[in-house]
């Protein structure tokens, strides 16, 4: 298995390793937050989709998941934050489509030594998905790229993010980074389940 | 601590902004070199359909469908199919489609990949699910039916054509097609035929740097007439056989291709003839030369193992 298949799945387990460490410090007026995370994404196991290439004209290095999240806590019990939170994110999966997603879910957070932040969190919802494979059309004898025509579709998808972070501002309202990682399996309109992996960092405000 | 972070974030933003910004195949017009196309038909004696010169980057490989229109307003009767494409062509097959009013068909002139530029798949292609006229595997193909035999194409029909390219240089080449469809009056017509196919894909599997031989087949559940016979392998492929399951002639060898690029048509006359309960199998030989598992697919990294035959509609 690739070693980037590793590393995402050891990020998604982390916060597991937090368990039991317990909090001694409430959140004070720590009620909502919201976070901002970029991340790439990819299908899972899409290296294996590059068969058959005499070779690829142009590489996709990166494709950017721009994420932003509002989070409630809702309840602390044995030092476990459980929170609410919804999630909006812009996802540009290169030569492929386009998604803009909305969806809504919960986690547990833990905190140790004050500082260490770790999450996990289950989240519903959908993509409106717009495919942007490159077609072409002729103009003057010269075939243009031109915008897909196939219809937008709503997708459904399930997520299973965790983060793990460090309060870098302790105050009323808080400064953490982090780093994160989520499994999506999202169901394509043409094709069926395809499940992607995401990594990213991100920067929370407590407010 | 505030300003390091937010000029961080500011840098990473930037560059995953400039990372996505996609690419597409360019190319100057007076780059493509001449090519003597083929003189579309007369009117009333035939229609062309034309895919206009398109580049394959060098070291790729292209595949792409185009929906186009056929131009004819009464069902027409194919006793000539006429094709000639750019050097460089794995195939050109043209489908049909169920139906022509279907919003789900594919937009008009629009060319679409079916592989992504990146390398990847194209899960959002569609292509015409309807009948398929014709299948070539060379750049020059004619096929000529004996006289009243023909294909029939519904009135105001479109065609989606399947053009497969690939460039093993280092320069940017350019495909190309011209099919030709010369017509008979239905008066004329004494015999129509329509291509089916079966293939192997469940069973192909070439282990790596190993010889396999892979056999399929299938049982007509209904008395068949079968006027010719076509393969279709890809590179690790060397050897096409078709036998007879059941009847009198079992295991009779019907066809053979021994060359995966220059495959014959073979033509049977009188046609064969099979009762319902009787079959085909396919026997393709393959050589696996790589360290990696083939299976069946569409690129000419995958394999294939198709048997098309024009069966006479009763």
């Amino acid at each position: 298995m690739k070693i980037h298949i590793w590393l995402w799945g050891m990020m998604l387990l982390l916060p597991l390793f937090s368990v039991g460490q317990e909090a001694k410090e409430p959140p004070k007026k720590e009620k909502w937050s919201i976070q901002l995370s970029l991340q790439h994404q990819d299908l899972l196991l899409g290296d294996e989709l590059v068969v058959g290439q005499l070779g690829v004209v142009f590489n996709a290095w990166l494709r950017p998941q721009y994420v932003l999240d509002a989070q409630r806590y809702v309840r602390i019990a044995n030092g476990v934050y459980l929170f609410a939170n919804g999630r909006f994110s812009y996802f540009r999966n290169l030569y492929f489509d386009r998604w803009v997603s909305l969806k809504l879910g919960g986690g547990m957070e833990f905190r140790v030594k004050k500082r260490i932040i770790a999450s996990a969190r289950l989240e519903l919802g959908g993509s409106h998905v717009k495919n942007t494979d490159v077609q072409y059309i002729l103009e003057d004898g010269v075939w243009v790229p031109t915008n897909n025509i196939i219809p937008p579709s709503w997708m459904p998808q399930v997520t299973l993010r965790s983060d793990l972070g460090y309060r870098v501002w302790n105050s009323d309202n808080p400064v953490d980074v982090f780093v994160n990682a989520s499994a999506t399996l999202i169901n394509n309109a043409n094709f069926g389940p395809l499940p992607y992996g995401a990594m990213g960092i991100g920067v929370r405000y407590g407010l | 601590m505030k300003r390091p972070l937010w000029i961080f974030t500011c840098l990473i933003c930037s560059l995953l902004a400039f990372s996505a910004c996609e690419n597409s195949f360019k190319y100057d017009l007076e780059a493509v070199p001449e090519f003597e196309g083929l003189e579309a038909p007369a009117e009333g004696v035939g229609y062309q359909v034309h895919i206009p010169p398109f580049p394959i980057p060098a070291n790729y490989e292209r595949e792409l469908f185009i929906r186009l229109p056929i131009g004819n307003t009464e069902d027409i009767y194919v006793n000539k199919f006429d094709v000639l494409c750019r050097p460089g062509t794995h195939h050109l097959i043209a489908y049909g489609f169920e139906d022509e009013n279907d919003p789900e068909n594919p937009e008009m002139g629009v060319m679409r990949d079916q592989n992504l530029p990146d390398g990847r798949a194209n899960f959002n292609l569609t292509m015409g699910d309807g009948a398929m006229y014709c299948g070539v595997q060379e750049p020059r193909f004619v096929q000529e039916f004996p006289k009243g035999i023909a294909l029939r194409i519904p009135a105001n029909s479109t065609l989606d054509l399947n053009s497969h390219y690939f460039n093993i240089g280092d320069e940017m080449i350019f495909g190309e097609v011209y099919l030709n469809m010369e017509t008979i009056p239905q008066s004329e017509v004494t015999e129509l035929l329509e291509i089916d196919a079966i293939n192997n894909e469940d069973e192909l599997v070439l282990p790596p740097r190993e010889a396999t031989t892979i056999r399929y087949w299938e049982m007509f559940d209904r008395p068949t007439r079968i006027r010719q016979m076509f393969s279709h392998m890809h590179k690790r492929g060397y050897l096409f056989q078709v036998f007879k399951i059941g009847g009198d002639n079992h295991g009779e060898k019907l066809y053979e291709a021994i060359d995966y690029q220059h495959p014959p048509y073979k033509f049977f006359e009188p046609a064969l003839e099979f009762k319902a309960g009787e079959g085909i199998m396919t026997k393709v030989y393959y050589n696996n030369e790589t360290d990696r598992e083939i299976t069946f697919g569409v690129t000419s990294e995958d394999e294939m193992g198709i048997l098309f035959y024009s069966e006479i509609i009763e």
